[in-house]
């Protein structure tokens, strides 16, 4: 359904999209990457708003950027919340059904605004919605062509965690209903929560791409370093690294770092090391479990 | 159709807004204002005089000021507002093709422009000269002068995202100083098409005025703002058909 061929985008001398290639179907996939990665700038060039600065990018066989007709087949809702404040809720989706040159499009609307839950409020100026009401009716706009393909930018910024759970189980759907949705979001959790498949994202790179799983299994069995403070740190070393799950322990300046290759195991591994060492533990820090080094990690794979 | 219409209406309602509406209300009652003092304080000596007070006045107050400070607002804002504040991308990635965005926002921008500022000088011609010939003819050149100014500052708004200080100063600058001071650039002037064409009309349909010289033939004047209207339409229609959205910024 979307299909990126050897796409790269660069600003003047910034290379936003790296020679990025892969092709997205029906169900739901995520795009995951930390902020500033190019998940916009790939998104955008998915919905037409940006021009590739090499390779081809297709939503249904047909070229996005400059070719209004592809607008037919796809949905996007952009990450920036604007809407026109001055309108409506209902106003704002029948003007976008009329924009589609539906043939019914009060109809259409009504259904939108149905399937995002906003009956309710639909008859509201949008200037006085919340921030989650807001993001339901931009999507509600951009459903109410009925698309086979939905592209949503960053959908839950902003979100409490309630509607964050009401927009998964609406995404859940529409995916079961053979659509083909690509979200992007620098947050691991929900793309696992969500995703059936994942492309990840580094520096405007596509470092992996496949079933979450797999990709978890990858970030979860890289090394991992900790950082312990205890009543004998040497002590606890010794016995440490004793283990097999513990890779190297390193003992600089009264500080004992700890490399571990499997992250559950180190930490239902510690406890009981120390008490068998006879050491009091004061403190254990992962010392790097940011997103970024996991994903500088998948890059260097 | 259904899709311009869409376009139009919702650009109309972004424009008008209370507190835009309001302020270019004010400024187009300048004028209207100042007729009735001279009006109501007798300074007409006679009917000639009047003609010719007013005239003077809506040359300088009209055509100069208020004209170009109406469309700057409405030609820079009816596509540069919504390309700062987001909310084009919900018109853009319609299967709507974009000269037709572009037109459909061209049209709302110069009506707009046209009424606001062609209504206070008809007024204001109205009492100031009574004379239906002098109302109506700055009348026309004021919505000359409106159309052509919204569709260079339109172009404006698609080429730089600081249209209204740019569109500001060449207003002050070159319409305001220069195109007053050097008769020799009248031909590259809005502000001197819209004088030779309101005077030649007032000329043409007043009785009390005859045919005077404006520094700009008329017929000079109707080509030259054709023209200017024709390039700044090309030249926004065809950034508009370019333009590109970016996500995060890079």
């Amino acid at each position: 359904m979307i299909e990126l061929t050897g796409v790269s985008r660069w600003y003047g001398n910034v290379v936003a999209v790296n020679e990025v290639s892969f092709t997205v179907g029906a169900g739901v996939t995520g795009l995951l990457g930390p902020n500033g990665a190019g998940k916009s700038t790939i998104l955008h060039m998915v919905a037409g708003l940006l021009a590739p600065s090499t390779g081809t990018v297709t939503v249904g066989g047909q070229t996005s950027f400059g070719n209004p007709p592809v607008y037919r087949s796809i949905g996007l809702v952009p990450e920036r919340e604007a809407v026109y404040p001055f309108l409506t809720g209902r106003e704002f989706v029948r003007d976008m059904a009329r924009l589609h040159g539906l043939a019914d499009a009060d109809a259409a609307t009504t259904r939108a605004i149905e399937a995002v839950d906003m009956a309710a409020a639909a008859d509201r100026a949008i200037g006085g919605y919340s921030k989650g009401m807001r993001q339901r009716i931009k999507i509600a706009g951009a459903l109410v062509h009925d698309p086979p393909a939905l592209v949503l930018d960053e959908p839950f910024n902003g979100m409490d965690p309630r509607q964050r759970l009401h927009m998964m189980t609406m995404l859940r759907r529409m995916a079961a209903e053979g659509r083909t949705i690509l979200f992007s979001s620098h947050i691991l959790e929900e793309v696992e929560r969500l995703a059936q498949r994942v492309l990840v994202i580094v520096a405007g790179r596509l470092a992996a791409s496949g079933d979450f799983r797999q990709i978890r299994r990858l970030m979860t069995d890289r090394p991992h370093t900790f950082t312990v403070r205890s009543s004998d740190d040497r002590a606890l070393g010794a016995r440490l690294v004793a283990d097999p799950v513990v890779s190297g322990v390193q003992l600089e300046d009264g500080l004992l770092t700890v490399r571990a290759g499997d992250y559950g195991a180190f930490s239902r591994l510690v406890a009981g090391a120390a008490r068998d060492a006879g050491v009091r533990l004061y403190e254990l820090l992962p010392t790097d479990e940011s997103l970024e080094s996991v994903f500088s990690y998948l890059v260097r794979r | 159709m259904t899709a311009m219409r869409t376009i139009a209406s919702i650009t109309l309602r972004q424009l008008l807004s209370r507190r835009r509406t309001l302020l270019l209300l004010l400024l187009g009652a300048v004028p209207v204002v100042l007729a009735l003092v001279y009006r109501l304080g007798g300074e007409a000596d006679s009917p000639a005089d009047a003609v010719s007070w007013t005239m003077g006045m809506l040359e300088y107050l009209a055509l100069v000021t208020v004209v170009p400070l109406v469309a700057l607002i409405f030609g820079s804002g009816a596509m540069g507002a919504e390309l700062d504040d987001g909310t084009a991308v919900h018109l853009l990635t319609k299967p709507v093709p974009r000269w037709r965005v572009g037109v459909a926002k061209l049209f709302v921008a110069a009506a707009c422009s046209v009424v606001l500022s062609a209504t206070p000088i008809l007024l204001a011609g109205l009492i100031g000269a009574d004379d239906a010939g002098v109302a109506i003819g700055y009348a026309v050149g004021g919505a000359v002068g409106a159309v052509v100014y919204a569709t260079i500052f339109l172009a404006l708004s698609l080429v730089t995202s600081r249209s209204f200080v740019i569109g500001l100063g060449y207003v002050l600058i070159w319409e305001g100083l220069l195109a007053g001071l050097f008769p020799g650039i009248a031909t590259f002037s809005v502000r001197q098409y819209a004088i030779s064409i309101a005077q030649s009309v007032t000329a043409r349909i007043s009785p009390l005025v005859d045919e005077l010289e404006p520094r700009l033939a008329v017929g000079t004047a109707i080509i030259a703002a054709v023209v200017v209207l024709a390039l700044a339409l090309g030249i926004a229609l065809r950034r508009l058909s370019r333009l590109e959205i970016a996500g995060e910024t890079a």
